[in-house]
């Protein structure tokens, strides 16, 4: 291993002060003056570096949430139009980050629910479009780290993503290729295409805890 | 959180996901000091402790992170502990077991850099585990880890007789070596609790 | 400071990556798409100029007892820039890379460039290799990005060369990274002890 960074691993004895308590670099003093300088340096440049993360942060951290919240909306009309989502409040369930109900005319015509499940490289975080009989209206994925071209063929496809549309818990969990409730995954991704239906279940059973 | 949860945390850092071979988180070290047995597995009983801490310790620090919403300084705060306890760590070991301390040398101080370490803890935070389960998920990490590196090593003791291509001599047949016990490990990826 | 000989250091007889081995974990975990891997490359060039010019404009500062601290902070201060920037105007690059953003702080690459370079030399020199460094680590993204996804999907990007059934999907998996990775590095040796037999 080419580096030769080491801290304190020179080993030459304790010359001076029999206190000394790291038989580091030639010469440790225990001097308070060099303490409190050595201190002082890395206090100072750890405040100039957290100052200027913060200036940086303040800058982008709007524009961060905007382009999110932004990608939520978009993700929560297309599974599910509807004149405004009124988040819910109390406890999610597991699996669920977020739960909001869809409002039209007054009336709630169905829930928006953003659930996060494991894929094959990772979580998958996706907005599942429930109506009020309880059948999905809609999946989109709006998280993902799968494969390019291997995952993505099941999370960044939609034609793949719909064959969820209209599935409910009739008959059960929603399953993959086999089963009495199930929808056919892509093959070579067998693991996202289960993911998703992990965060189909989710949403499910997450809308019939409601009533 | 239940003993399944952690069971499968832990069977996914070991086997499922492993850090080595299947998330490529400390490779440095895994190239670096596997080409004695003794060495690797002193660096992989030293790397379980340092990941098991590390989670533990960084855990209060990212909820008081979140609570004074300094989410952007997760980096730099979380470095700063793993090189202050792996500085810690090194004084204690040089006055308490100081065979160890020598038997790892320079390595020990390396650990800082271990993108495993700072991998962990930074993962626990993406999954969002609890005190126990980050702390599981760093020691068992680590345990992955200690795997990779001591099936590495005994491979790597008996290349040293092989007689590779020269333009492979080294790095690039030890490379080759671990692409084959990846190949080996993606067959634990279908690994799941039945219950 | 000779830039030609930077250069040349930089993408060849110091390349970081194939001829000092570092930075190797975020070369096999990212390399499966050639944005990727430019991401990549540009992000760490970056981070490599600014820590650079940063820790030789304070060399003379910094202790030498707490100077690795001294470094670690600096370089995790620009990698936060870089990740908050890359997440406000580049998300989708910011996915994909994933956790690996913050993991260049401990990418070896920076660190060792600047305890032995930049620490020891004044700022435009550090400027200079930092860049040079981070152009022969990009490229060496760049080529064992566009190997595997060619030949592990048939496509670059959205330009697909031949149909995906002929391609080697093992390419894209973590196997396929630390094959190529090998054979690149075998090829470098190949180079290098040729180059040593020709008298150089």
């Amino acid at each position: 291993m080419s580096k030769d960074n080491n801290k304190s691993t020179k080993t030459k004895a304790p010359k001076e002060q029999p206190k000394a308590p790291q038989a580091a670099a030639p010469k440790v003093s225990l001097d308070p003056a060099y303490i409190g300088r050595i201190t002082g340096t890395l206090l100072a440049i750890c405040a100039a570096v957290a100052l200027l993360l913060g200036i940086v942060n303040y800058i982008t951290k709007p524009i961060i949430d905007e382009a999110q919240a932004a990608k939520n909306a978009a993700a929560m009309a297309q599974v599910l139009q509807a004149d405004e989502y009124v988040p819910l409040e109390g406890e999610l369930p597991e699996h669920v980050t977020a739960l909001y109900s869809a409002v039209s005319g007054g009336e709630t015509i169905g829930w928006a629910v953003q659930t996060t499940a494991n894929g094959s490289q990772g979580p998958i975080t996706m907005v599942v479009g429930v109506d009020t009989a309880g059948a999905v209206t809609g999946v989109s994925v709006i998280k993902h780290s799968e494969t390019p071209n291997i995952g993505t063929k099941v999370v960044a496809d939609q034609n793949v993503l719909d064959r969820f549309v209209g599935l409910t818990h009739e008959n059960g969990e929603v399953t993959i290729n086999t089963g009495s409730n199930s929808v056919d995954g892509v093959s070579g991704a067998t693991y996202s295409s289960r993911g998703v239906a992990a965060g189909v279940n989710a949403a499910l059973s997450a809308v019939a805890g409601l009533s | 959180m239940s003993f399944t949860t952690l069971f499968d945390i832990a069977l996914g850092a070991i086997l499922i996901n492993n850090f080595i071979l299947v998330q490529f988180l400390g490779i440095c070290p895994f190239m670096g000091v596997s080409k004695k047995m003794d060495t690797a597995v002193g660096m992989g009983f030293a790397v379980i402790f340092v990941m098991g801490l590390a989670s533990a310790l960084c855990y209060p620090v990212n909820l008081l992170l979140q609570a004074l919403d300094l989410k952007y300084m997760q980096t730099v705060a979380f470095i700063l502990v793993i090189a202050s306890l792996v500085q810690f760590v090194e004084m204690f070991l040089k006055k308490a077991v100081p065979s160890l301390y020598e038997a790892l040398g320079v390595y020990l101080p390396l650990i800082t850099t271990n993108c495993a370490v700072l991998g962990v803890v930074l993962l626990n935070v993406q999954e969002n585990y609890n005190f126990i389960e980050s702390v599981v998920y760093g020691l068992t990490g680590g345990a992955g880890f200690l795997l990779a590196i001591v099936l590495f090593a005994s491979i790597r003791e008996r290349l040293e007789f092989s007689d590779p291509p020269k333009a492979f001599k080294g790095f690039p047949i030890a490379l080759v070596t671990a692409g084959l016990m990846a190949l080996c490990f993606m067959g634990f990826s279908g690994l799941q609790i039945p219950w | 400071m000779d830039f030609g000989k930077q250069l040349k250091e930089g993408l060849i007889t110091q390349n970081p990556v194939l001829v000092q081995l570092l930075g190797m974990c975020s070369t096999l975990a990212i390399t499966t798409t050639v944005s990727n891997g430019i991401g990549m490359g540009l992000s760490v060039t970056a981070i490599l100029i600014c820590s650079n010019v940063v820790i030789s404009l304070l060399r003379k500062v910094i202790p030498s007892q707490v100077r690795i601290a001294a470094y670690i902070v600096v370089i995790a201060g620009f990698v936060t820039i870089v990740d908050l920037l890359l997440q406000a105007f580049a998300q989708d690059i910011a996915e994909s890379l994933g956790v690996f953003i913050p993991l260049i702080v401990v990418n070896c690459i920076i660190l060792a460039r600047a305890e032995s370079f930049a620490s020891k030399n004044k700022i435009l020199p550090a400027a200079v290799d930092g860049l040079c460094q981070g152009i022969g680590y990009t490229l060496v993204l760049v080529v064992m990005s566009a190997i595997r996804e060619l030949v592990g999907t048939g496509a670059i990007g959205a330009t697909q060369f031949f149909p995906a059934e002929y391609s080697v999907m093992m390419l894209t998996l973590p196997v396929g990274g630390f094959l190529t990775l090998g054979f690149l590095i075998a090829l470098m040796q190949w180079a290098q002890n040729k180059a040593g037999k020709g008298g150089k």
